[in-house]
C-alpha cells in the first residue's frame, strides 16, 4: 500500500449519465475493518459510488484501489467486493444453503471446504434450520440474513450494503441493525453502507460520509457530524435544527456578533463583517427559562407542542416569522401554548455557516 | 378439520366454475374429435383392430417420414431457441421506446399469413435471392446453391414463422427476474460463463421449456409450410395425414397417422418438460 | 348435401300441392320461382366465370329457362346425386372424368345419344366415354410452360430430362390430376410403347422420372406457387402445365409461354353428363347440346385456352396438329394411391 493510502481508496471518481453529472470527482477512503456509511438523499450519487466500487458501473474518470491495488479496471467477479442488495437479489431457484454456497462453488473453492463454510455462516446468521428451504418462502429478515451470509461466505475484502434495511419494518430494522453491526464487527470485515436514513448511519457507522449532488459534504465520526456539521446540507440532513439568517457583525477574540431580525447573537467564529451567515442551533441545546449567563437568548411564543414519548418537541415563534424548535425531556411545567418564554443557548452551541441566500 | 376441508373444496368449486366455459369449448371442439380420431384409428371392418398401426409401423417409409418430422421439428426448435433466447434477453433489458419497437417487431409478423411469409421466403431463398447473393459475396459459396425446396430452406422458414412463440414465453419469464440477481452472482465471484449456466439459464428455464414445447408442437404438426417451402417431395406425418384424408380418402390411414403424430408430439414434449424439471429439482 | 334440402323440399311441395302449407312461408317464394322453369347444373366453381358469361346467357335466352349454376367440386356433385337418387334435382353435371367413372358405376348417369344431343355426333374421337355416359366438352391441354427470358421453346417432353436444367423444372404433385400425366409421358419416353400401353408401365415411368431427380426444383400442389417461381425465373419450366392456367397468366403479361411438345399431350378431365331420373330431361340434353355446338365451343375455348372437342371447330393457331392422347381414367383411379406411395419412396428428397 502506498504511503497514506486507505484500504479502500477512491480518488477523483467521476460519473455522468447522458450528460448529467452524478459524481463530480469524489475522493473517499475507508480504513481496514472500518464501518463507513454513505449518507444522502436519493440521487446524491451514493449508489453510483457503490456500484463503481463493486464494478457494476465504470467510472468515467478516477481510480479505485482496494488493499493497495487498482481494481477499477477489473470485472466485478474478480474484485473480491461483496454486496448485499437492497432487495437482497437471492437466487430464487436455489435453497438457502445453495445460495450461501453459490459464491464458493463459483470460485471453485475446495469441495471439502464448502459444506463447513456454509454451515458456519448459516449458524452465524441463525439460519441453520432453514438450510434446505427454498428462499422464496422466507420472511424479509430471513432473506436479509441469507444475503449477508451469502456475501460473507466467500470472505470478500470489502462488503457493500445497499440500503439493506429499507425493505424491513421499523421494529425489525432496529433489531437487525444492531445484530448486523455486531456480526460484521465479529467477522472484522471492512464495510460500506449506503443509506438515506440518518439514524441508521449514525447508529451503525464508525464514520459517516454525507453526500449531496455528487460530492461528499462531510466525512466524519457520527457525533462530529451531528454536533459540528460543516455545511448547511450536513446540518439539515442529519438531525433537526433551528436556523436564523443574519449578517456577520463585529468580531473579537474569536467571538463573532451576528445581527438578525430577532436580535444579536454571539458565536465562536470569525467572519468578515457584513457577510450573510446562517446561524443554527440543535433543538436539545436550547433551554427554556433558564438563568444562563454568557448565553444567547430571545423571547418567543410557544405555538405548538408535540409529544413524542421519550421527548417533547416545542415549536416557538419569535418576531414576525422566525420559528424555533426546542427538544425537552418532558413538558416544562407552567408553560402552555400561547405563553411566551425565554429561550437560551450557549455561544459554543451556536453553529455558524456562510449563507448563500437560500435555505435548504 | 373435516369442516375446514369441506370449506376449501367448496371454495375450489366456485373458482373451478370459471374454467367451465373453456372446458366445455375444448371438449366440444378438441377432446371429442380427437377421441373420434383415436377410435377411428382402431376400428376396422370387424370392429377393434390394430391392423392400421401394424401396417403403418411395418412400412419402413413411414419410419423415414417419422424421422423427417421429428428431425425438422427438433432443428426448428433449436434454431428458434438459439435466436429467440438472446432476443428475449435483449427484449427484457430494453426500456421505453426500444422495448415497444422490439415487441411490435416480434408480434406484428404474426398477423401476416403463413402463405404470404412462405412466398416471401421463396423470394429470399431463390438462387438469385438475397441469401444466395450474400453467401456468394462472402465467398462461402462459389456459385449460388439451391436453398429453396430443401430441408434447410424448410427449417429456416419454419424457424422464422415460429420464432415469436419462442421469444414471448422466455421474455415473459425473464421480465419477472430481478436484474440485480446477475449482479449479485458477479459480486460473489461468478464468471460470465458460470453466471449464464448457473443463474441466467435456470431462471429462464420455465420460459425455455414452454417456448420449446410450443415451437416443437407447431413444427411437428405444420402442414401448409412444408407444402409451400419444400413441396411434395418431402413428407412429414402432417402432410401424410392431410393426403390420407383429402386425396386418398383413407380415413383409417389418416387416423392412424394422426394418432402416431399426436402420441409422438405429446411424448416428446412431456418427457422433455419432465426431464428439465427433474434436473431443476436435483440441483 | 344438406344445403339442398330447402329447394328440394319446396319442389316436392309444389308437386304435392297442399303439402306446401306445411312448409309455410319458406315455400312460397319457391312456388313463384318454380313457375319459370329452372334447370340445375352441378359443376365446379372454376367453371363459373365462362359458364355465366357465355353459356348460361345464351341458353336462357334461347329456351326461356332459368339456369341455376351450382359450382362446387366433382366429388360434391357425386355426393349430391347419391343422396338424391330417388328424386334428383340436378339435371346436368360437369365433373372430372375419374369421378364420372364412379357415377357410372352407381348408375347415376343417363347416356348421351345423338338423338338427344345431335352435336355429340360431331365430337372428336376419344372424347366420348363408356358408350356416351359422359363426353368431354373441352380439352384443357397439358404442355410445358417455360420462362421465355430463360430458354427457347422446348419441343419435346424429353427436354425436361436434360441435365442442363438442374433444379429448374417444376412438376405437379401426383396429388394433382395433371401430375399423373408425367408418369405416362415418362413411360412413353422410356419404352416407346404406344401411349395407351405406356400408361400401364409404371416401372418404366418411375425409372425414367428418377433420371431427372436432380432437375426437379419442386413438386407443387398449389399451382399459384409454381407459376410464381416460373415467372420469377427461379424455375425454367413447369412440366405438366394446364393451358387454362398457363395461357391465362401469359395473357396477363407474364413472361411465359406454353409449348405443345411433339409427342402430343393429354387433356385435363372436363366431362359433362346427363343425370338419370333428372327433372327437365329434354332441357338438360339441350344444355349439353348447346355446350357442344360449334358457336359456343368457339367462344368457350377462346376464353379458357382449351381445345374444342367438336371436330368442326378449328383448333387455336399452331395447335391443329397437336395430338391429345386419351387418359385411361379407370386405370388412374385404381392405381393413383399406389403411384403416390411409389413417388414418395423413389422421388422424394
Amino acid at each position: 500500500m502506498r504511503e497514506g493510502e486507505a484500504f479502500l481508496d477512491i480518488r477523483g471518481a467521476e460519473k455522468s449519465f447522458a450528460g448529467n453529472r452524478v459524481l463530480g470527482g469524489v475522493d473517499f477512503g475507508v480504513n481496514r475493518g472500518e464501518f463507513v456509511s454513505l449518507l444522502g438523499p436519493s440521487g446524491c450519487g451514493k449508489t453510483t459510488l457503490l456500484r463503481i466500487v463493486a464494478g457494476l458501473l465504470d467510472a468515467d474518470r478516477g481510480s479505485v484501489r482496494l488493499a493497495g491495488s487498482e481494481i477499477g479496471n477489473l470485472p466485478t467477479h474478480k474484485r473480491g467486493v461483496g454486496v448485499v442488495f437492497q432487495n437482497y437479489a437471492l437466487f430464487p431457484h436455489l435453497s438457502v444453503a445453495d445460495n450461501v454456497a453459490f459464491g464458493l462453488r463459483a470460485q471453485r473453492r475446495p469441495q471439502a471446504d464448502i459444506a463447513p463454510t456454509v454451515a458456519k455462516f448459516l449458524d452465524l446468521v441463525h439460519l441453520t434450520e432453514m438450510a434446505a428451504r427454498p428462499v422464496r418462502g422466507l420472511s424479509g429478515g430471513q432473506q436479509q440474513r441469507v444475503a449477508v451470509a451469502r456475501a460473507l461466505a466467500v470472505a470478500p475484502k470489502l462488503l457493500l450494503l445497499d440500503e439493506p434495511f429499507s425493505a424491513l419494518d421499523r421494529k425489525l430494522r432496529e433489531t437487525m441493525q444492531i445484530e448486523l453491526k455486531r456480526l460484521l464487527r465479529d467477522v472484522g470485515i471492512t464495510t460500506v453502507l449506503v443509506t438515506h436514513d440518518q439514524e441508521e448511519a449514525l447508529v451503525m457507522s464508525d464514520r459517516v460520509a454525507v453526500m449531496s449532488r455528487g460530492a461528499i459534504e462531510q466525512f466524519d465520526r457520527p457525533d462530529a457530524i451531528y454536533l459540528r456539521p460543516k455545511t448547511p446540507f450536513a446540518l439539515g440532513f442529519v438531525g433537526h435544527s433551528t436556523r436564523i439568517v443574519g449578517k456577520a457583525g463585529a468580531s473579537s477574540d474569536g467571538t463573532l456578533a451576528i445581527e438578525t431580525p430577532v436580535g444579536r447573537f454571539f458565536a465562536a467564529a470569525s467572519f468578515m463583517g457584513g457577510a450573510p451567515v446562517l446561524l443554527a442551533i440543535r433543538p436539545e441545546r436550547i433551554r427554556i427559562n433558564a438563568a444562563d449567563a454568557d448565553a444567547n437568548s430571545l423571547d418567543a411564543k410557544l405555538t405548538e407542542l408535540v409529544f413524542q414519548g421519550s421527548k417533547v418537541h416545542l415549536h416557538f415563534t419569535a418576531g414576525d416569522a422566525q420559528t424555533l424548535l426546542v427538544e425537552a425531556a418532558q413538558i416544562p411545567p407552567n408553560l402552555a401554548v400561547g405563553d411566551t418564554a425565554r429561550l437560551s443557548w450557549s455561544y459554543s452551541d451556536t453553529l455558524i455557516f456562510p449563507h448563500d441566500g437560500t435555505l435548504q | 378439520m373435516i369442516a375446514a376441508l369441506k370449506n376449501r373444496l367448496a371454495r375450489m368449486d366456485r373458482i373451478a366454475i370459471l374454467a367451465v366455459p373453456a372446458l366445455v369449448y375444448m371438449i366440444a371442439i378438441f377432446a371429442i374429435p380427437v377421441a373420434g380420431l383415436l377410435l377411428r384409428s382402431f376400428s376396422g371392418p370387424d370392429g377393434f383392430t390394430l391392423a392400421g398401426y401394424v401396417s403403418f409401423l411395418g412400412d419402413a417409409f413411414n419410419w423415414r417420414v417419422i424421422g423427417n418430422t421429428l428431425r425438422v421439428a427438433a432443428i426448428t426448435t433449436l434454431i428458434c431457441l438459439a435466436i429467440g433466447y438472446p432476443t428475449a434477453v435483449a427484449l427484457s433489458r430494453a426500456r421505453g421506446f426500444v422495448q415497444v419497437a422490439l415487441l411490435v417487431a416480434i408480434i406484428l409478423p404474426l398477423s401476416v399469413g403463413v402463405v404470404v411469409k412462405a412466398f416471401a421466403w421463396q423470394i429470399v431463398l431463390r438462387r438469385d435471392g438475397i441469401v444466395a447473393n450474400i453467401l456468394v459475396g462472402l465467398g462461402v459459396w462459389d456459385t449460388p446453391q439451391l436453398l429453396l425446396f430443401t430441408e434447410t430452406g424448410l427449417v429456416v422458414g419454419a424457424a422464422n414463422l415460429f420464432l415469436p412463440f419462442m421469444i414471448l414465453p422466455i421474455y415473459s419469464v425473464l421480465k419477472l427476474v430481478d436484474p440485480n440477481i446477475q449482479d449479485a452472482a458477479a459480486t460473489l465471484g461468478a464468471s460470465p460463463v458460470y453466471r449464464f449456466f448457473k443463474v441466467a439459464l435456470p431462471l429462464a428455464m420455465p420460459g425455455i421449456v414452454s417456448g420449446s414445447s410450443i415451437v416443437f408442437s407447431l413444427a411437428v404438426s405444420m402442414y401448409v409450410i412444408p407444402s409451400l417451402l419444400i413441396g411434395d417431395r418431402f413428407q412429414t406425418l402432417a402432410t401424410l395425414v392431410g393426403r390420407s384424408f383429402l386425396l386418398m380418402r383413407n380415413e383409417q390411414l389418416g387416423a392412424v397417422t394422426a394418432s402416431v403424430l399426436l402420441a409422438l408430439a405429446l411424448a416428446i414434449v412431456a418427457f422433455s418438460s419432465w426431464a428439465v424439471r427433474r434436473k431443476g429439482d436435483s440441483r | 348435401m344438406t344445403i339442398r334440402h330447402l329447394p328440394k323440399l319446396s319442389r316436392r311441395s309444389v308437386l304435392a300441392g297442399a303439402a306446401a302449407l306445411s312448409a309455410g312461408s319458406l315455400a312460397s317464394p319457391s312456388v313463384i320461382r318454380a313457375q319459370t322453369r329452372e334447370l340445375v347444373v352441378g359443376a365446379a366453381s372454376s367453371q363459373r366465370s365462362w359458364s355465366e358469361e357465355i353459356m348460361i346467357p345464351a341458353f336462357e335466352k334461347k329456351y326461356n329457362v332459368k339456369v341455376v349454376f351450382e359450382g362446387t367440386r366433382s366429388l360434391v356433385n357425386l355426393e349430391k346425386m347419391q343422396k338424391n337418387k330417388d328424386k334428383q334435382y340436378l339435371s346436368v353435371v360437369q365433373m372430372d372424368d375419374p369421378v364420372m367413372i364412379l357415377a357410372v358405376r352407381e348408375g347415376l348417369l343417363e347416356p348421351i345419344t345423338a338423338a338427344k344431343v345431335p352435336n355429340s355426333a360431331s365430337l372428336k374421337p376419344g372424347v366420348t366415354h363408356m358408350d356416351g355416359m359422359w363426353v368431354n366438352y373441352l380439352q384443357p391441354w397439358v404442355g410445358i410452360a417455360y420462362n421465355t427470358t430463360r430458354m427457347a421453346a422446348p419441343t419435346s417432353w424429353a427436354e425436361i430430362y436434360d441435365p442442363k436444367y438442374k433444379g429448374r423444372v417444376i412438376l405437379p404433385s401426383l396429388q394433382n390430376t395433371e401430375g399423373v400425366m408425367n408418369l405416362f409421358l415418362a413411360s412413353f419416353l422410356k419404352t416407346g410403347k404406344p401411349m395407351a400401353e405406356a400408361q400401364k408401365d409404371m416401372d418404366a415411368a418411375f425409372a425414367k422420372l428418377k433420371e431427372m431427380k436432380a432437375n426437379i426444383l419442386m413438386a407443387y400442389t398449389q399451382e399459384g406457387q409454381a407459376y410464381n417461381l416460373l415467372e420469377q425465373g427461379e424455375a425454367f419450366m413447369v412440366a405438366g402445365a394446364i393451358s387454362t392456367l398457363a395461357l391465362a397468366r401469359k395473357a396477363k403479361g407474364a413472361p411465359i409461354e406454353l409449348a405443345a411438345p411433339k409427342e402430343g399431350t393429354f387433356s385435363m378431365p372436363s366431362g359433362i353428363a346427363l343425370v338419370k331420373g333428372a327433372p327437365l330431361p329434354e332441357l338438360g340434353a339441350a344444355y349439353v347440346d348447346m355446350l357442344l355446338s360449334p358457336e359456343i365451343q368457339a367462344k368457350v375455348t377462346e376464353a379458357t385456352f382449351a381445345l374444342p372437342t367438336n371436330r368442326t371447330v378449328p383448333a387455336p393457331a399452331g395447335l391443329s396438329s397437336l395430338t391429345v392422347h386419351p387418359v385411361d381414367w379407370a386405370n388412374v383411379s385404381e392405381n393413383r394411391a399406389a403411384w403416390v406411395a411409389r413417388w414418395d419412396r423413389e422421388l422424394s428428397l
